[in-house]
């Protein structure tokens, strides 16, 4: 497919897109033909995605999550487990002389195993709490250098070498998403950099997406502990497994009244 | 060749870079006899004619070439080129007795050996891996992307192709 | 007609001068050698967390910007509202602003994760980032103040004086907005999310700068044996007392803010009742030490006429001050995120991690240091200053003022 003829489809994409989201998340008020034009875009990116990546990421996409609260087991850390391994989590080291309830404090977290309790019912939710990857992100606004920033595909990321730690950012986020690096790091991976004094947070597994796997960790780990409970894929895509998810289930956004349309939609919170 | 030293960086980081071309331009002049003195023997570059560009061009550039990259892999998430740092590290890495890489920014390794001498601040390894190995490690293709020296794309691809069965000590996973 | 006034440099004996600098010194040696500690080791060595990610450097840092721009009312005084008994306090005010906020900005930089990258800072910018809009106030507030002081020595740049001195009025008071909106658009924490910040800080700095002023230019004076007036002492006190209230009905507006709308009444209620040390700090520190007291001391008849108890006051002042950046920087991190309403949060993350729970904050030493460091800087600055350059009249006495006839 030539380069124009790919633009064309992804301009006539985006408008339908506009028109189906400004509906419901679900894509019941979808004719025939924008189906067929959404089958079309949803062919170009599974051929783009099947290896590396060649061309710079682009608005096709937008990366997101869709958490099914009810199926997110009790005690269950798999997704944590899987992400603090894939991002290198798990090879920071308690600095010598710490204290260890500050440390859990300090080090850093992409995942979180949230358990909460409704006041008046009783009932008890648990989910896994991560960056939400917000269309408008606040720690993208304040961030003085631009080092926070929103990939094209919809990724919130760190540029660390621009990152100069001021922390603003984790002052900005609703969530608690970010982490600062407080301590000397010694064992890096090649696809997730880390090093003292900058600020992270999850990144959607980028670098598997940026190879052709579209996946997350805590996705894959979910999956195959047989919950199931977070389903990974392109927002823009109402074919992708996400969107089915989406449309089959109602979801809301963590502070809904933020308006920040995050990319990570919670069902049975 | 000297056309390249005057890519445009924006900002004050033209003048950092400057200054540190300059530095690096002075050593290179100064060590011009001995090319090959910083490679270290044991690395697979060794075995090589030339960088993933000519040597002389990535003695004075490679930092331009490294951030060129670095900007394409953040922002626009295209990782596997020939001018990733992974690419630095996988090719001009030490090995000691046992076979084991020796961390590219330890002294007079590769990196730190020019940096040194040089005086110039090296914190790519602030942040990422300095030798090749571990479940981490990611898949280079070193000969993939294009080459900003028309020409040396064949070359390199033949130097790669007669060391690789020679250094290739690492297993490449995932 | 006007009398003339006569600035000489700061004439104590050379002894009591350069023990004052090498004390100077040595604290900013020992607040640097923190800044390097925590940089060689990482942050793990402060007690700043994921949690509360700001800690007592960031109170220092703030206080010292917010009292800068306020340190350079008493210059605006003088040339923008036209108070010919301010002319003389003018030069030293300039010089104050501009130590403070140096020493400000040092302990702000030598507390980012990696201040060698300040470069990256400089040139960098995210225009939507209200911190990138401050590093330009901050930096034009130091070079206009800088213009502003030759303005008022320079007798060939007198005639600029007021409309730099406007000038300067106009982007201290954006300076001072600018810093209190660095906390009041953090639309994610209940504390912050609130216009009133804005104005607050400005009238913080008004009091806290004065006060500062005030301390300096009374110790100074005393050192050098030179006369301070009565009447202009009293001018300054009541300008102080009505900053001090003016923050005191402003605290009461941000929590009347907070308290009529109901997403923040738990925060109030934490604040205000059961936040151990921030409760403490707040009544104790921001209302009863930095507010009550010295209007107390102020407006009291006899006390009132006393230096020493004005200096009490004015060190009252600055110490409630400290307390109330303290409430508002970590108090409001230490409160939980509420992501979550109606629910109370059982786990989050792995034991140890906090979240829907109050979060411990402990400063060490370190962060301490920093923080006293960039004071001595400012105090440095100032001490400098008035030594080598004419910064002090030499006399505030009433019969040496113009302006200080009292109305009929």
């Amino acid at each position: 497919m030539s380069r124009e003829e790919e633009q064309r489809v992804d301009t006539q994409r985006r408008r339908f897109l506009g028109v189906a989201t400004a509906g419901t998340v679900a894509g019941t008020a979808v004719g025939s033909g924008a189906l067929t034009l959404g089958g079309l875009a949803a062919a170009v990116a599974t051929d783009a995605a099947s290896a590396p990546r060649t061309e710079p990421v682009s608005k096709i996409h937008r990366w997101g999550m869709f958490v099914d609260a009810s199926k997110c087991a009790d005690g269950c850390t798999a997704c944590v487990d899987a992400c603090d391994q894939e991002n290198g989590l798990n090879l920071q080291s308690e600095p010598h002389g710490s204290n260890e309830a500050k440390w859990q404090n300090q080090r850093s977290v992409w995942i979180r195993k949230v358990k909460l309790q409704d006041r008046a019912s009783g009932h008890v939710t648990n989910l896994p709490l991560m960056c939400q990857h917000c269309e408008h992100p606040p720690c993208v606004d304040v961030c003085p250098t631009g080092a926070s920033f929103k990939r094209a595909d919809g990724i919130v990321m760190v540029d660390r070498h621009t990152c100069i730690g001021c922390r603003y950012c984790m002052m900005a986020c609703p969530y608690k998403a970010r982490s600062f690096i407080h301590e000397q790091v010694d064992q890096k991976l090649t696809r997730a950099p880390r090093g003292k004094g900058c600020v992270e947070s999850c990144n959607l597994c980028a670098h598997r997406l940026d190879e052709g796997d579209i996946s997350t960790a805590c996705a894959q780990a979910c999956a195959d502990e047989n919950h199931h409970a977070i389903v990974f894929g392109d927002l823009k895509d109402p074919t992708s497994p996400v969107r089915q998810a989406m449309a089959k289930q109602a979801s809301r956004q963590i502070r809904e009244d933020l308006q920040l349309n995050t990319g990570v939609r919670y069902a049975g919170l | 060749m000297r056309d390249y030293r005057f890519t445009t960086v924006p900002g004050a980081s033209a003048a950092v870079a400057l200054t540190a071309l300059l530095w690096l331009g002075l050593a290179g002049t100064v060590q011009a006899t001995g090319i090959g003195d910083f490679v270290v023997g044991s690395s697979k570059a060794a075995g090589l004619e030339n960088c993933v560009e000519p040597t002389e061009y990535m003695r004075r550039n490679h930092m331009e070439v490294i951030r060129h990259q670095r900007d394409t892999t953040v922002y626009g998430g295209i990782r596997s080129t020939k001018h990733s740092l992974s690419g630095c590290v996988e090719c001009h890495v030490g090995y000691d007795d046992k076979h084991q890489p020796v961390a590219i920014d330890d002294d007079d390794q590769f990196c730190s050996a020019c940096h040194d001498y040089a005086a110039v601040t090296l914190n790519c390894f602030d942040c990422h891996a300095t030798v090749p190995q571990g479940e981490a490690w990611n898949q280079v293709h070193p000969t993939m992307g294009h080459s900003l020296v028309p020409g040396v794309e064949t070359q390199a691809a033949a130097a790669t192709a007669s060391a690789g069965s020679a250094a290739a000590p690492e297993s490449k996973t995932r | 007609m006007s009398k003339r006034i006569v600035y000489r440099e700061w004439l104590i004996q050379p002894e009591r001068y350069w023990g004052l600098l090498a004390i100077l010194a040595t604290v900013i040696a020992i607040g640097g050698a923190s800044a390097l500690y925590m940089e060689h080791e990482g942050h793990w060595v402060t007690g700043m967390t994921n949690s509360v990610v700001w800690g007592l450097p960031h109170v220092f840092a703030v206080f010292l910007i917010v009292a800068a721009s306020g340190a350079l009312n008493v210059a605006s005084i003088g040339t923008v509202f036209n108070k010919p008994a301010y002319k003389p306090l003018g030069r030293l005010s300039g010089l104050l602003a501009a130590g403070l906020l140096v020493g400000g900005l040092l302990v702000l930089v030598l507390d980012l994760g990696r201040p060698d990258r300040l470069l990256v800072a400089m040139t960098t910018y995210n225009f939507n980032s209200i911190f990138a809009w401050n590093i330009f106030l901050y930096t034009g507030f130091l070079a206009i103040t800088i213009g502003y002081l030759w303005t008022m020595a320079e007798r060939k740049g007198n005639f600029l004086q007021r409309p730099v001195g406007i000038f300067a009025f106009l982007w201290r008071l954006a300076l001072t907005t600018g810093t209190g909106s660095i906390f009041g658009f953090l639309v994610g924490r209940s504390a912050y999310d609130t216009a009133v910040l804005a104005p607050m800080f400005v009238v913080m700095s008004f009091a806290y700068g004065v006060a500062i002023y005030m301390l300096v230019l009374l110790t100074s004076f005393a050192w050098d044996g030179r006369p301070i007036g009565p009447k202009i002492l009293r001018r300054l006190k009541n300008l102080l007392g009505l900053f001090v209230a003016g923050i005191l009905y402003f605290t009461l507006i941000y929590h009347l803010t907070n308290l009529y709308g109901a997403k923040s009444t738990d925060f109030e209620s934490f604040l205000l009742l059961q936040g151990g040390i921030y409760t403490l700090m707040f009544w104790g520190g921001w209302v009863l030490v930095g507010g009550l007291l010295p209007l107390g001391i102020i407006y009291h008849p006899r006390l009132s006429t006393d230096r020493n108890w004005i200096a009490t006051a004015c060190a009252l002042v600055i110490a409630g001050g400290l307390a109330a950046m303290y409430v508002i920087i970590i108090g409001s991190q230490a409160f939980p995120l509420e992501m979550f309403p109606g629910k109370s949060v059982l786990a989050f993350g792995a034991p140890g991690d906090i979240g829907g729970a109050v979060a411990p904050y402990m400063p060490t030493l370190a962060e301490l240091l920093l923080g006293i460091g960039g004071v001595a800087v400012a105090m440095l600055i100032v001490s400098v200053g008035i030594r080598v350059l004419q910064f002090l009249p030499e006399s505030l006495s009433d019969r040496d003022m113009d302006g200080l006839v009292e109305p009929v």
